[in-house]
């Protein structure tokens, strides 16, 4: 089959591979009909995210038919045929942390789980192409994709809406939607979120969807205008970064008070606004102990008024430097974050999909054959030609 | 002349090839470098006598290729090559040389050079076990620190010395990779990440491989010298919560014969009769490939407790006990293992207690981890057999300019 495959920072191929086979006995196979690209990839392909190893099949927001099933999957729950939506976390739906709704969290889905104990104490779940830290799984943006622990892993869907209308139920919608559900929003509350990107785009309509007051929504003008004019359309009060600033313009929205909530939609690759801040970064990884650049994040916790909340669906790997603790602790912030339990929410927002409330395919602008993946990499990476959301199709 | 010639073999031979390799080989001088690895190319033996190859067909770490070096308790190591794709043997001159070199499936390559031994015996001499090892990883990394122009002017201790110029040479070369956007730049972006990761960690994957720890973490002992092991044994102890009644678990351990599906080092488990039982666990090829013995039940109370010892005769000694206990609310099942070995005296001993001694923690763990999946699940998960793609960008290139 062809698949999309890692080969080193930076550059990616699409190689023809051999056929996915069911491995474990509960696995399923997936004919892919539609899969996407996330900020998530780029991390891997700018070569932030350690554990990489060449050769790998990467992609973790996929949708299809299941073509073939292990003997041990429940087919009460998943059969031969059916449309299927496979969320980027594996979860096996029955340990201490999937039965409290932490699905992102799951202790049995991990092959290499030693290494995430090293690393963050605990190791995570699995995920689909995502590093071997995460379990070395290969990843969706293929034509097959073997799915592990089938009848938990493969969402069914009803056959009456297009692809484009569900296959972000996969990751960014209900990304988008958990950092803000996370953050128990009041009628009266303000939204600010950093980053227009896909799942910016998500925490928009998410916030709106749970009763937020207002949302103010920030990104960089020059660059990716018709980033913060979706927003825009999307309801959201927006400020540039490139020409305002941002910590005053979002004080004086909010009399003084700063947001109530504040959602950092941008993770660790994120440019520094001031002079300072970027060079300061910029000085410390190169020279010193940085895996990240924090501008976003140090940014949100300086404005959220006191007693808010921080919500980080933004991802980071590693060390992140100059965390203004003192900001956070004296004034009293909550902080929120986590990967995506992409499972906990399918039903709710697929409900949201049904009634018309949202529909997820508005943030598509480019629709790709697989074999051209890395031209999409390269124009969702540079910003270019005005890409927001590529979705790629295996069968074209 | 030089006369080359290579040849690869299909994995159902390489059972009986890498045997007969074995056998031709056996005493020959080996080194052996793994290539494209997390931390970059590692050199992760040099001469020592080689005792043979062996493909692990059982238990939860069937499909490995295992490489056993050394000719005495003080240089002897097992090296395991995970996830082997491919097998290559190329004889060159024949009688003087070979070179084995084992690719894996996530595109690292093991490469084995066996040199015909000299006339005298001129062992180099490795100090004592694995501080040699432990020594030749750090200079490779103060290597990479001084490179980079940052020397390390103290003899460095062990554990946060090595670490930090891990986390520092990782940082630059995380940073440089990513600023220069060379292609040389490009490519020590990922080993830079990785070096974060050994420094953050103060663990490091070739070192694992040869069951050295350079720190302590937690709780876990640091590698203690064949000599420790023999004089006090090896005593573990390990816990986890399984969402399972102790009754079910209790059920699942006390049909010992299921044991091998999750604990890595035993080959097979038969019940002999309601107490007894007879246990074959792996072992170093020198010391036999297998050892054996025979256990009896000392304590069985259905749902809570489950205890063992070996019996007299057999080649290992061992305790053992488990514990099922009803977690706090409906957090499953409290499970806690303690487990000794007392390895037999003597030469056998040595051996014995290098193969038990390499991180027995982290190995309890891995396989209480197992068990839990087997109980939770149904299964444990694996990845080896799923497709691949054969780019390695470009990772060869780093191979042949990375290294000195
Ligand atoms: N938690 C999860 O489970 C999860 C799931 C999906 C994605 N993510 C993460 O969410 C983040 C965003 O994903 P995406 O697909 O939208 O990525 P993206 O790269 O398309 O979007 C990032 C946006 O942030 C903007 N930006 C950069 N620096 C900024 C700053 N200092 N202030 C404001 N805006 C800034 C960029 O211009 C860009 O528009 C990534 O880190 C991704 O890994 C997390
Ligand atoms: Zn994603
Ligand atoms: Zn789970």
């Amino acid at each position: 089959m062809k698949a999309l495959v890692w080969c080193a920072p930076r550059k990616v191929a699409v190689e023809d591979v051999p056929d996915p086979a069911i491995l474990n006995r509960r696995d399923a196979i997936v004919r892919v009909t539609s899969t996407a690209i996330c900020g998530s990839d780029l991390h891997l392909v700018d070569g932030f995210i350690p554990f990489m190893k060449p050769g790998d099949i990467i992609g973790h927001e996929s949708m299809g038919i299941v073509e073939e099933v292990g003997p041990d999957v429940d087919r009460s729950k998943v059969n031969v045929g059916d449309r299927v939506v496979v969320p980027f976390p594996i979860a096996c739906g029955n340990c201490f942390f999937c039965r409290r709704g932490l699905w992102s969290c799951c202790d049995n889905t991990n092959p290499k789980a030693h290494m995430g104990d090293e690393l963050f104490g605990q190791a995570t779940a699995g995920i689909f192409g995502y590093s071997h830290l995460t379990g070395g799984f290969a990843g969706g943006q293929a034509e097959f994709v073997r799915v592990p622990l089938a009848d938990v892993n493969c969402q069914k869907m009803p056959p009456d809406f297009t692809d484009e209308q569900l296959l972000f139920l996969s990751d960014i919608f209900p990304t988008g939607y958990m950092a803000v559900e996370h953050c128990n929003v009041q009628p009266d509350d303000t939204v600010a979120v950093w980053g227009c990107g896909p799942v910016g785009q998500f925490v928009i309509r998410s916030a709106f969807l749970l009763g937020a007051g207002r949302v103010i929504a920030i990104d960089d003008e020059k660059k990716v205008p018709e980033r913060l004019q979706m927003a825009r359309d999307g309801g959201a009060l927006t400020i540039d970064m490139h020409d305002e600033y941002v910590y005053d313009r979002l004080l004086e929205l909010t009399c003084g008070i700063g947001p109530d909530v504040c959602i950092d939609a941008v993770g660790m690759e994120a440019h520094g606004y001031t002079m300072l801040g970027s060079i300061y970064d910029k000085v410390k990884t190169n020279l010193f102990m940085e895996t990240e650049r924090p501008h976003a994040l140090r940014q949100a916790i300086t404005c959220c008024r006191k007693g808010g909340t921080v919500s980080i669906p933004g991802v980071y790997g590693g060390l992140s430097d100059k965390i203004p603790m003192g900001a956070l602790m004296n004034k009293g912030l909550t902080i929120k974050t986590g990967q995506t339990h992409v499972h906990k929410y399918v039903p709710e927002l697929l409900e949201h999909i049904r009634s018309g409330r949202v529909d997820p395919g508005f943030v598509v602008t480019h629709r790709l054959p697989l074999s051209e993946a890395p031209h999409a990499y390269e124009i969702f990476r540079d910003k270019k030609d005005g890409c927001i959301k590529v979705v790629l199709n295996p069968a074209s | 002349m030089t006369e080359t010639m290579t040849q690869d073999i299909p994995r159902v031979e390489w059972p009986t090839q890498l045997q007969e390799l074995s056998s031709r080989y056996q005493g020959w001088r080996t080194s052996i470098r793994v290539m494209g690895g997390e931390i970059g190319d590692q050199r992760v033996a040099a001469d020592l006598p080689l005792q043979g190859f062996s493909v692990e067909t059982q238990g939860s770490e069937a499909g490995k290729i295992l490489i056993e070096l050394g000719d005495s308790p003080n240089n002897f190591m097992i090296h395991h090559v995970d996830y082997p794709l491919r097998v290559q043997v190329a004889e060159m001159q024949p009688g003087s040389a070979a070179d084995v070199e084992i690719e894996s499936e996530d595109g690292t390559v093991t490469l084995v050079g066996l040199r015909a031994p000299t006339a005298l015996p001129s062992r180099r001499q490795v100090a004592p076990g694995e501080r040699g090892f432990r020594r030749r990883g750090m200079e490779v990394l103060r290597e990479k620190a001084h490179r980079l122009g940052r020397p390390s002017k103290r003899e460095p201790n062990v554990g946060n010395v090595e670490r930090f110029a891990s986390v520092a040479a990782g940082s630059l070369l995380a940073a440089l990779g990513l600023s220069r956007r060379s292609v040389s730049g490009v490519l020590t972006a990922g080993v830079g990440a990785a070096l974060i990761y050994r420094g953050v960690t103060g663990y490091c994957h070739a070192y694992g491989a040869m069951d050295v720890d350079t720190a302590h973490r937690k709780g876990e002992r640091a590698a203690r010298s064949p000599e420790e092991i023999t004089r006090q044994g090896i005593h573990v102890e390990q816990s986890c919560l399984i969402n399972k009644s102790p009754e079910e678990l209790y059920e699942f351990w006390r049909h010992f014969e299921n044991l091998p599906r999750i604990m890595n080092h035993l080959h097979s488990v038969r019940v002999l009769d309601d107490r007894r039982s007879h246990w074959v666990a792996k072992a170093p090829r020198i010391a036999g490939g297998e050892v054996e013995w025979d256990a009896e039940i000392t304590r069985d109370e259905p749902g809570s407790v489950i205890a063992w010892r070996s019996l007299p005769g057999g080649q290992i000694n061992s305790v053992g006990e488990i514990r099922f206990r009803q977690a706090m609310g409906d957090r499953g099942t409290e499970v806690h293992v303690s487990m000794d070995y007392i390895p037999p005296a003597g030469q056998l001993g040595h051996w014995m207690a290098t193969l038990f001694g390499e991180s027995p923690q982290r190995q309890m763990r891995e396989d209480l981890r197992n068990f839990k999946r087997i109980m939770e699940v149904g299964e444990i998960l694996t990845i080896e057999g799923q497709p691949r793609g054969t780019c390695t960008g470009m990772g060869r290139e780093r191979r042949s300019t990375e290294t000195e």
